[in-house]
């Protein structure tokens, strides 16, 4: 800090005028509620500065796409884990139905569960494609 | 201008600096604020010589620190660029009172009337006639010379507060004191040396 040293007055009427504006230029204290009024100040400008509510928006687009993603890569692995247990599951009944097939309806007993399966995966799609055409709606 | 390092080594506003850097804005400014509130309303009251109106320019001075905080660059040291920030919203705020009023201040012109009437014998009389010839000096002298009284003699805060060299604030010191003089000897008092004792 550099206190005065060659601006001081030098003789005794400078002395006395620098003595009577030590004592008359008093430095004024902050207003009282300055603070508060200053953060009201910043609560009134935050609410209607486009910039600042521009970037709000962004920043909730942002955090709602963000969440969209990771519902939507939940979802796919959900899917995914799904298809592989289901074909798990399959494989293991399949691996116990075989012979049980093969004692009871003989060696082309085995050839009735593909069918079987066939046979409802194409009923599934016929329903599916039947209520999405719209045909049932022409139906009395 | 920089501000000088501190006596540790570390440069001033460090912790506010690194407060930035890690994006807490909210608590860097609170302690901003704690920091410069008084030094900013010192200088819009040097500079604008009327307290609602330097606390409005003080309001507004720190609320665009505010909203330049995370764009803040370190081109400058953070008190300079407040002051900056400060000095212009003050030079704007004069700006505005040049257009809505009229020149004249009736509280200066009060105080130099009472001047001109001759010199009264009481103390209170007394601080306005010097309060009254300060307010007469012209616009840089007196700046400086207010603020340099209310930053308790810091020349090289002043300098900053006021964005010039330290030698210029001197000069302006040295001018203003002069005028005062010269203008303590035209109001013809026979001992003006005992007439600012008895204010002191």
């Amino acid at each position: 800090m550099n206190r005065v040293d060659d601006s001081m007055p030098g003789d005794a009427l400078e002395h006395a005028l620098d003595r009577a504006l030590e004592r008359h230029l008093v430095a004024p204290s902050l207003p009282a509620g300055f603070r508060q009024q200053l953060q009201a100040a910043i609560i009134r400008d935050g609410a209607r500065d486009p910039v600042a509510l521009s970037a709000a928006l962004e920043r909730e687009h942002a955090a709602q796409l963000a969440a969209l993603q990771s519902d939507y890569v939940r979802l796919r692995q959900r899917t995914l884990g799904t298809l592989i247990g289901g074909a798990f599951a399959a494989g293991l009944l399949v691996n116990f139905a075989l012979p049980w097939i093969s004692a009871h309806y003989g060696p082309n007993g085995v050839f009735a569960l593909p069918a079987i399966g066939a046979a409802v995966g194409l009923g599934l799609c016929a329903r599916v494609w039947w209520r999405r055409s719209g045909l049932a709606r022409l139906l009395p | 201008m920089q501000q000088s390092a501190r006596p540790d080594g570390i440069p001033p506003d460090q912790d506010i600096v690194e407060l930035l850097r890690g994006g807490a804005v909210e608590t860097a400014f609170e302690r901003l604020v704690g920091r410069y509130e008084h030094k900013v309303y010192r200088l819009c009251c040097s500079v604008l010589r009327d307290p609602d109106q330097a606390q409005d320019a003080a309001q507004e001075s720190l609320l665009r620190v505010w909203k330049a905080l995370p764009r803040y660059d370190q081109r400058a040291s953070l008190s300079t660029w407040i002051y900056t920030i400060t000095r212009n919203r003050c030079l704007t705020a004069i700006e505005r009172r040049r257009i809505q009023e009229s020149l004249s201040d009736p509280a200066v012109e009060l105080e130099v009337e009472s001047v001109q009437a001759g010199a009264p014998e009481r103390d209170a009389d007394q601080a306005a006639i010097l309060r009254g010839l300060v307010a007469e000096l012209p616009e840089r002298h007196r700046t400086v010379l207010t603020l340099y009284y209310f930053e308790e003699r810091d020349v090289s805060e002043v300098a900053q507060m006021l964005g010039a060299p330290e030698g210029t604030i001197k000069t302006n010191l040295h001018r203003a004191r002069e005028l005062l003089l010269e203008r303590l000897h035209a109001l013809g008092l026979a001992d003006p040396a005992q007439w600012l004792e008895r204010l002191s």
